[in-house]
């Protein structure tokens, strides 16, 4: 039963990858050659409209946000790196250039402390994409199936007793990769964020062009969205500085 | 008479306040003509309770306090009438600015929910400062006051250059005109050099005094103060004017009457007084110009001036690790104290260190004149030939508008010896981490990778849920296999156990067949078969497993006392021992047969006991 499963999402697996066709390929390939003869403008086109036929890659963010960073527009840089970072959460290189434009912007903002279960437990969920942890929960369940079933076959009690614990493990990881996986869905799909990709862009009170100015944020700043009314969103910064920022000057990641 | 006293006062006291409410007098009043830098009070009295005061706008004099309030009342009585005064004041004190007629509106008042405005005024500021030069020393009573007026002692600024370049030095000069005698002096308010980059240049030593012919008359001048500026944006810069007191000595002028006084001339006794008088030097206007941006040379880092370049390597062949010192001096007169150190490009494996920069810089009436050096150390740290390209510095010279660019020689350092093996006696301790020279972001992966469709996530697919079943479902199937599996067993043996008994039965009627046909063998053989079998039927413990060591095991596990295990191994042994003792009597044979009976029932017993 589960070998004809396996053989169907193999078959699957395998129509996925056939079907992105050479086209994106040949772009992906062009783009790349137009990053290595400097050509940076140009490149960042080709990027673009690959992701804009529907396709994506961690890579492909990341060959993106450098693009963008050798263009001098470090806002776009970083949120391609967070974007790449959302699908590939361990890719050293978005890490590494996703701190060199950091330390290229001019807010400095200090987070709010975050308590330290929190911080371990999100150590522990960046560990692997959603699909990752996806993976990870379908296989620990298989493994505690097994060993559950290794229980009941088993006759002696020594024998039973480990069969059993083991499985009682396999299952608390599977709980664990479940819950990482919906907790990084949550983060990179449900929790909007988004990067300031203007020069400077005024904060204001409320949704207004009248209304006052409370701070200013710069290129490349990080925030989270929290509310959206026509042509502007609620932006929350990581401080907890809360104010209405026009559409037009930051992108969701 | 009292009676009419209170009637009077009464009267008088509703007389009066129907006459103060008929007329509000509001009243502004200053000195009409007050000096240059001289304080002076500016008054608004109004004669009835105000409710709201609107001061007006004062824009042509300095406020130095207001507006304060104060308020007096007064009762009079005279020849039995009554009459209250009130009289209600803001104050300013002010301090005239410049020379000029200058007019200070009126204000407003709100009494009785009627607007008044007071008189606007019209002030005079002279030149002169009639109040502020007050006797230093003198009679504090006399009568008139010595007047020192601008003609007599002014302050001019003059800058040598009033269309410079951004960054060219331009000498600014305050000069001190005086036709009396200065006794002192000393700057209030240094000027700011908003948007220059500015060096007080002053002689240290006495001012030395010229003389100078103005307008026709003969005046001391003296520089009092100089200052080297350079514009450090283009455009139009102001230098703010120079404030400054000076105590001045006059003849005091006579006093009519005083024989004494007019004998003595009033020299001779210190008949001089000491006068301050301020003044204020002109703010100068200077409009600074762009460098050309044509030609510019790309090593330019802002020097403006003229400047000479020396450089200097010293030794040329050393050892490996012994220093070297490049130096490059710049001199000249212009922005030497902004000149960066020209560009080197030092090629690998030379350890250089951060310039050592020293200046040798004098301040003189002609600018900013000296050198600045750099002082590169290098240290070799392997063997070799180096090669130190030229250092070129670029500089605008004001003087033919140009930029010029100074260039040195090349270099070549001979180092001996090989690097490694001069520290290898602490091997390692000449490596180092690995140091970034600047954050630039890392290569982009341009392999080929796999692109996946947008938005397409195996997490809370259908796929996901799917394989996430399976283990459950396949998990569920092994379950209802086992079950059926574990009753199935537990059927054959529960059909066992209830054939243990018929099956033992049996082989005890064919046993005591045997017996009455005294065949020995056959029947212990069927006796053995009775008991092990019975045995291995009702515990569901195959045959061949069976023997006489774990027997006893069996049966206590089973919960059986062990007495009885004790009585089925010494059955099974006194058959043992009969079969294979032949020709054993008939006696023998039937004694078994009935042991194992026996045997048989206390089992079947203590079995269902259970």
């Amino acid at each position: 039963m589960f070998r004809k499963a396996f053989v169907i999402f193999l078959v699957l697996f395998a129509g996925c990858l056939q079907s992105m066709a050479a086209d994106p390929q040949g772009k992906l390939q062009k783009a790349n050659q137009a990053y290595v003869s400097e050509e940076y403008a140009h490149a960042i086109e080709l990027y673009e409209s690959i992701i804009d036929t529907g396709y994506e890659a961690a890579l492909l963010y990341y060959n993106l946000g450098n693009a963008y960073f050798r263009e001098e527009k470090i806002g776009k840089a970083i949120l391609n790196y967070e974007r790449a970072m959302r699908l590939d959460p361990k890719n050293e290189d978005a890490q590494f250039n996703l701190r060199v434009a950091n330390a290229r912007i001019v807010d400095q903002i200090t987070p709010v402390p975050v308590i330290f279960y929190k911080r371990w437990w999100s150590s522990v969920y960046n560990l692997f994409s959603t699909d990752g942890w996806a993976w990870a929960s379908f296989v620990l369940l298989f493994f505690t199936v097994t060993g559950l079933a290794a229980f009941f076959i088993f006759r002696s009690v020594r024998n039973k007793k480990t069969a059993l614990s083991i499985s009682l493990l396999f299952f608390l990881l599977t709980v664990v990769s479940i819950l990482a996986a919906r907790e990084t869905y949550y983060q990179r799909n449900i929790l909007r964020e988004a990067i300031v990709i203007v020069a400077r862009t005024s904060v204001k009170s409320s949704p207004s062009q009248e209304s006052l100015d409370l701070f200013f944020i710069h290129e490349g700043t990080k925030s989270q969205l929290t509310r959206e009314l026509g042509e502007w969103y609620e932006i929350r910064l990581a401080n907890g500085n809360v104010g209405w920022v026009q559409k037009t000057a930051i992108e969701a990641i | 008479m009292s009676k009419y006293f209170f009637a009077a006062l009464i009267f008088a006291l509703v007389n009066t306040q129907v006459s103060v409410a008929s007329e509000v007098a509001f009243v502004a009043s200053a000195p009409a003509q007050v000096g240059v830098g001289e304080r002076f009070r500016l008054v608004f009295s109004v004669n009835k309770r105000p409710v709201n005061f609107n001061p007006p706008a004062i824009t042509d004099f300095r406020i130095v306090s207001g507006p304060s309030q104060s308020s007096s009342t007064s009762v009079q009585m005279i020849n039995g009438q009554v009459s209250q005064t009130e009289n209600h004041t803001f104050s300013y004190i002010l301090e005239a600015g410049r020379e000029g007629s200058f007019t200070v509106p009126g204000a407003t008042v709100t009494v009785n929910g009627r607007e008044y405005r007071s008189n606007s005024l019209s002030i005079l500021i002279s030149g002169q400062a009639p109040q502020a030069a007050r006797p230093a020393q003198a009679d504090p009573q006399q009568p008139e006051a010595v007047q020192i007026t601008g003609r007599d002692l002014f302050i001019r600024a003059t800058a040598s250059n009033s269309n410079p370049f951004v960054g060219q030095q331009v000498v600014v000069t305050y000069r001190l005109y005086t036709r009396v005698t200065v006794a002192q002096y000393s700057i209030e308010k240094t000027p700011g050099f908003q948007g220059f980059w500015a060096e007080d240049i002053t002689p240290q030593d006495q001012p030395r005094v010229t003389e100078e012919v103005i307008d026709g008359q003969r005046y001391n001048v003296a520089i009092i103060r100089q200052v080297v500026v350079f514009p450090q944006r283009s455009g139009q810069l102001t230098i703010e004017p120079l404030e400054l007191v000076a105590l001045v000595r006059v003849a005091a002028p006579r006093r009519t009457g005083s024989l004494f006084d007019d004998f003595f001339g009033g020299s001779v006794f210190g008949a001089f007084q000491t006068v301050e008088h301020r003044s204020n030097s002109n703010p100068v206007q200077i409009i600074a110009r762009d460098l050309p941006t044509a030609n510019r040379p790309s090593g330019f880092n802002g020097a403006v001036g003229s400047f000479e370049l020396k450089t200097s390597l010293s030794p040329q062949t050393v050892n490996v690790n012994e220093p070297v010192t490049l130096s490059m001096s710049i001199s000249g007169s212009g922005n030497l104290k902004m000149i960066v150190s020209p560009e080197v490009k030092f090629p690998p494996n030379l350890e250089v260190f951060d310039p050592n920069i020293t200046e040798n810089i004098q301040s003189g009436t002609s600018g900013v004149t000296g050198s600045r050096t750099f002082e590169y150390l290098i240290i070799p740290r392997v063997g070799g030939s180096f090669e130190i390209p030229p250092v070129q510095f670029s500089f605008f010279d004001p003087a033919v508008r140009k930029y010029v660019t100074r260039r040195s020689e090349g270099f070549r350092i001979e180092v001996s010896g090989d690097g490694m093996l001069v520290t290898s006696a602490a091997p390692g301790a000449m490596r180092t981490d690995v140091v970034y020279l600047t954050s630039d972001i890392r290569f982009i992966q341009n392999q080929l990778f796999r692109l996946q469709p947008i938005g397409v996530l195996f997490f809370k697919s259908t796929w996901y849920f799917a394989l996430m079943a399976l283990p459950l479902v396949l998990f569920g199937v092994f379950l209802i296999f086992w079950k059926r599996h574990a009753r199935l067993q537990r059927d054959i043996a529960l059909l066992k156990n209830r054939k243990a008994q018929k099956t033992a039965k049996k082989r005890l009627k064919k046993a005591a067949i045997y017996l009455n046909e005294s065949k020995a063998v056959e029947f212990y053989e069927e006796i053995f078969k009775a008991l092990w079998g019975y045995v291995a039927d009702k515990f569901n413990i195959p045959v061949f497993k069976l023997n006489k060591d774990n027997v006893v095991e069996v049966f206590i596990q089973k919960g059986l006392p062990h007495d009885i295990a004790d009585q089925f191994l010494t059955t099974l042994d006194e058959c043992e021992f009969a079969r294979f003792a032949p020709g054993s009597p008939q006696r023998h044979l039937d004694e078994t047969y009935q042991k194992t009976m026996e045997m048989l029932v206390t089992l079947e017993k203590n079995l269902k006991n259970d």
